[in-house]
Parts: structure tokens; C-alpha cells; sequence
């Protein structure tokens, strides 16, 4: 199988550039290697095939240029792709007109010369950690496939360790990015709620939508951010900032930045080895300090209370007219989304408000923030209950007990993958910067990188 | 609540929202409002002093 396709983004564009490979050569490498392993790992449920293959002649011919001229990439199928029903994962709409013009994010990158090579798996509207999807079966974890790959951007993480393309999208909620990330063991930026513009793709909680970049390295997270970034009118929570690109500082380091490890709410909820991992990187960086994020479990319920009530509110004619049509894993949580009191909700809106101004404190003491992305390691497919520090808890909400306290004020994140031991399963750490910082959060991942503490390589299984 | 006026109180409400729970989705649409309302009580607990408004998002 053609070396192409596990290189980073930034090695294909530049043997792209120099000539010493073709756009159309990358692009066929990326789909035989769709065509051979996809049945394996179940991450697209859409290949543009044509359309990718049309795009490579425009840059090989000069019509197309840009940083990522030439890199195939994929987007989770709540991203509008011209000419395809946008998915979210679901049945229903399935019976939905094609879309007739590309999400914001995939012109930008499809601007910076990135081929868009198809859509993948996730859970139902992305209601989920495991993308266990009833209607496109489950995404199977490319470390081992037996087990979930995460959620609900499930196909977006395993297409990347698997190393179908180097790069794609997914959105984040409450985790959906860094939860799979962390259990497919490759790199997500989760930015500031408000830095990338949602148009174009298909909502779930609007409060906490997210959307953002898988890769296997720093700088491709970082190229592809910078490509994406600038003010969009048509989404009303997009800040509306002009571009802020951070791949010049990328390889500044930590100097000057002060990093604290998250404890409390954190370390309660993490498994040994996801503590472990944490250690690992808090070693590398010299960091010492433990900060405390207050009421980070009460910001955790909070996210799940406003989550369950956008969802069942979004949802609610499709629910009374044909709940059957749902994946029955996100049906009944939907339909009691519609019953949840008005109370709960604008106080949880309320806590949220609270607890950005308290969290704004802590982050005039530190600049980076570690904790854990995931509890633990990946779950069995179909697996209900899983343990933790010796409680019994379910399975499908607990990957984002880490997550959620973290996105419901909407900081930027990059989940960063850490070197483990052979045949350990992948677990990424969470480094979480103050809003608007998302180059302090890069830097720190990239210095990880460099020391060989964090690190994506192609699962080992998708080599052979 | 116990099982029962939970039971009572979904029934309302969807009722009142007129959401029909078919007998299938039953069982669980009860675990999970049950499960949300447990949740919920770390929420309404927790005492805000009046000036913290809500968080959503909006500009005129």
C-alpha cells in the first residue's frame, strides 16, 4: 500500500509542491486505501470519489493552490457536502433534499487547496461517545476492533488512525471531538465556542456546538485551523473575529507559560492510567501546580441539562411524528429532552454564566490547563457498564465526565494523544487554554510532541 | 420523587407539550428523565445571587 497515505498533511503538500508528487497520485492513494480497509473500521458512510478526483486535476493542473494543495480530507456527515443528504448520523434525513452547497468549513479548506475525499460515521445526531450507529453500524476503534472508537465524531478520529487521510472534521458538544481523539489516539482542536463558524452544518445543542480538526500531528491540526478561521454572519454565535493564525508561533514552546494540573472534579474521575498519562505530560512540561476548576461537577450537569433539552427541542416533530425512525440509541434520551423544565434549563444557563467568571480567575493564574480526555481507555462495542476507580457507572455518558465541564464555557482544547506502552490502548490528555487562546493550547501540544511524549502514529493494525 | 410521581409528572408534561411516548421508548424515556432530574438538583441547588444572567447567546 502506497506510503502516501499515512504522511502528515503538511509532508503531502509540501512533496506536492516540490513536484515530487502528484494531487491526482494522493488522491487515488487515499481512496484504494478507503476501498481496502473501510470495511475493516466502518468510518464512511460517503466517498466523493469523483468529486475528489475532479479537485486533484484543478491542483495538478495550477487551477488550485494553497497551503494544503493536494490533502485529502474527510468530514463527519453533519458537514453539507453539495450533492448529499447531510446525514448527522440519522435515518430520518436520509429523505432530505441533497445539500446544495458545501459547509462554511469545507469551502475554507477546499480555498487552502484540501480535497474532500467523503463523510463519516457518527452517532445519531451526534448524541454520543461510541458511535454505536444503528443505521451505519458501529466505527470500529483502529487499536483494536473490538472496541468503540468515541464519539460522536467516531469516524472522524478512526479515519485518521487508521490512516485513510490525514485530516478531518467533526464537532464537539460536550466531547465529541476530544473523547474520540483521545480513544483512537489521535490529535483534535476543539477552539473557542464562537472562533469557527457552524454554517453550514447540522446542530445539536447550539450553546455548546463546536466544530473543529483530527490529524496526526500538531502542525496539520494547526494548518487546517488557520484555514478555517474568520468571521461568518450567517452563524450567530460566531465571534465574528478576524483570523488570529497561529502556525508562526507554533514551535515557540512553553516559555512563559504557566500550566497547572486540573485536580478535584478530574482527578475523581479518571482512571489510574488516565492519570498516568496526565503525569506523563505534566512531567515533560516541568509542571508541578494543581488548580481546581470550582464546581466542575455542578458545570458537568449543567452541560448535560442544556444539552438534553436543545437536542429534545431541535428534534421535537420528527420525535411525536415518528420516533421509531430513531436510533433507539438516542430516542428515549431525545423524547425526555422535550420534558425537561424550564427551571433546570435557564438555571444551568445561569450556572454558566457563574462558572466562566470563576474559571476567568483561575486563568489569570495559569495560562494552560491539564487534565485528562477520557477516563479511560476505549470501551467494548456494545458494552453498557464500565468501571471506574471501583464504581460501577454506564458506559455511554461517562467518556465525557472530563469533557463536558470543559466545553460548557466553550475553552479551546487540543486533545493530544499520549505515548504509552506497546500494546497499551491510546488515552489522550486535554490541554485547555483561557478563551481566544487557542495558540497557547497548540504550543503546548507541539512541545509535547517534540519532547516524544505525545505522539499519532498510524494503528498498527491499519499497516498491515 | 419516587417512581410513581416521576411516572405522573412525565405523563403531564407530555401531555401538556403533547408529546406521545409510544409503549416501546416508555421504560426509557422514564430512566433517562429520571436520570436528568437527579442530575438536575446539582443545578438548582447550587444558590446564584441575583445578577447572573443566563448565558445564551444573542445579538440584536
Amino acid at each position: 500500500m502506497s506510503d502516501l497515505c499515512i504522511q502528515s498533511a503538511a509532508d503531502l503538500a509540501q512533496r506536492i509542491r516540490v513536484q515530487e508528487t502528484t494531487a491526482g497520485a494522493v488522491v487515488q492513494a487515499a481512496l484504494a486505501r478507503i476501498d481496502a480497509l473501510d470495511a475493516r473500521y466502518n468510518c464512511f458512510t460517503a466517498v466523493t470519489r469523483e468529486r475528489a478526483l475532479a479537485r486533484a486535476a484543478a491542483v495538478d493542473a495550477g487551477r488550485a493552490s494553497g497551503p494544503l494543495a493536494g490533502v485529502p480530507f474527510a468530514v463527519k456527515n453533519l458537514f453539507d457536502l453539495a450533492g448529499l443528504p447531510t446525514l448527522a448520523g440519522s435515518k430520518i434525513n436520509r429523505t432530505l433534499p441533497p445539500a446544495r452547497a458545501d459547509a462554511l468549513l469545507v469551502l475554507r479548506l477546499e480555498a487552502a487547496g484540501a480535497i474532500c475525499v467523503g463523510a463519516l460515521n457518527m452517532d445519531e445526531y451526534a448524541y454520543g461517545f461510541t458511535t454505536e450507529n444503528a443505521h451505519d453500524g458501529p466505527t470500529r476503534n483502529p487499536h483494536d476492533v473490538e472496541r468503540i472508537a468515541g464519539g460522536s465524531s467516531g469516524g472522524s478520529a478512526a479515519a485518521v488512525a487508521a490512516g485513510l487521510v490525514p485530516l478531518t472534521l467533526g464537532s464537539d458538544t460536550n466531547g465529541s471531538i476530544r473523547v474520540p481523539a483521545s480513544l483512537c489516539g489521535v490529535f483534535g482542536l476543539k477552539p473557542t465556542y464562537g472562533r469557527l463558524p457552524r454554517s453550514g452544518s447540522y446542530p445539536f445543542a447550539a450553546s455548546f456546538d463546536h466544530l473543529g480538526p483530527f490529524a496526526r500531528s500538531v502542525r496539520d491540526l494547526a494548518l487546517a485551523y488557520d484555514a478555517m478561521q474568520g468571521p461568518d454572519p450567517l452563524d450567530p454565535a460566531c465571534a465574528q473575529r478576524a483570523a488570529d493564525p497561529i502556525l508562526p508561533a507554533l514551535d515557540a514552546g512553553t516559555a512563559g507559560l504557566r500550566i497547572a494540573v486540573a485536580g478535584g472534579h478530574f482527578a475523581q474521575n479518571a482512571s489510574p492510567e488516565a492519570l498516568a498519562v496526565v503525569s506523563d505530560a505534566a512531567r515533560a512540561l516541568g509542571v508541578t501546580r494543581t488548580v481546581q476548576l470550582p464546581e466542575a461537577a455542578r458545570a458537568r450537569a449543567a452541560a448535560f441539562v442544556i444539552t438534553m433539552a436543545e437536542g429534545g427541542n431541535l428534534h421535537f416533530a420528527d420525535l411525536a411524528s415518528r420516533p421509531l425512525d430513531f436510533d433507539p440509541a438516542t430516542r428515549d434520551r431525545f423524547i425526555a429532552g422535550t420534558l425537561v423544565p424550564a427551571h433546570y434549563v435557564v438555571q444551568a444557563q445561569r450556572l454558566r454564566q457563574w462558572y466562566r467568571q470563576q474559571v476567568a480567575r483561575v486563568f489569570d493564574e495559569v495560562d494552560v490547563i491539564l487534565a485528562a480526555a477520557t477516563p479511560v481507555t476505549a470501551t467494548k462495542i456494545g458494552q453498557v457498564m464500565m468501571e471506574l476507580n471501583g464504581r460501577q457507572v454506564v458506559a455511554r455518558p461517562s467518556m465525557g465526565l472530563l469533557t463536558q465541564p470543559i466545553s460548557f464555557i466553550g475553552l479551546p482544547v487540543v486533545a493530544a494523544p499520549i505515548v504509552r506502552g506497546p500494546g497499551a490502548l491510546p488515552l489522550g490528555v486535554q490541554v485547555i487554554a483561557a478563551p481566544w487562546q487557542e495558540a497557547h493550547a497548540l504550543r503546548v501540544a507541539a512541545a509535547l510532541e517534540a519532547a516524544g511524549v505525545a505522539a499519532a502514529p498510524v494503528a498498527p493494525g491499519a499497516l498491515q | 420523587m419516587t417512581a410513581e410521581q416521576i411516572e405522573a409528572t412525565v405523563d403531564a408534561i407530555a401531555a401538556a407539550v403533547q408529546m406521545p411516548i409510544p409503549a416501546e421508548c416508555r421504560a426509557g424515556v422514564l430512566q433517562n428523565w429520571t436520570l436528568m432530574h437527579g442530575i438536575a438538583q446539582q443545578v438548582v441547588a447550587f444558590e446564584l445571587p441575583p445578577d447572573v444572567a443566563p448565558a445564551a447567546v444573542f445579538r440584536p
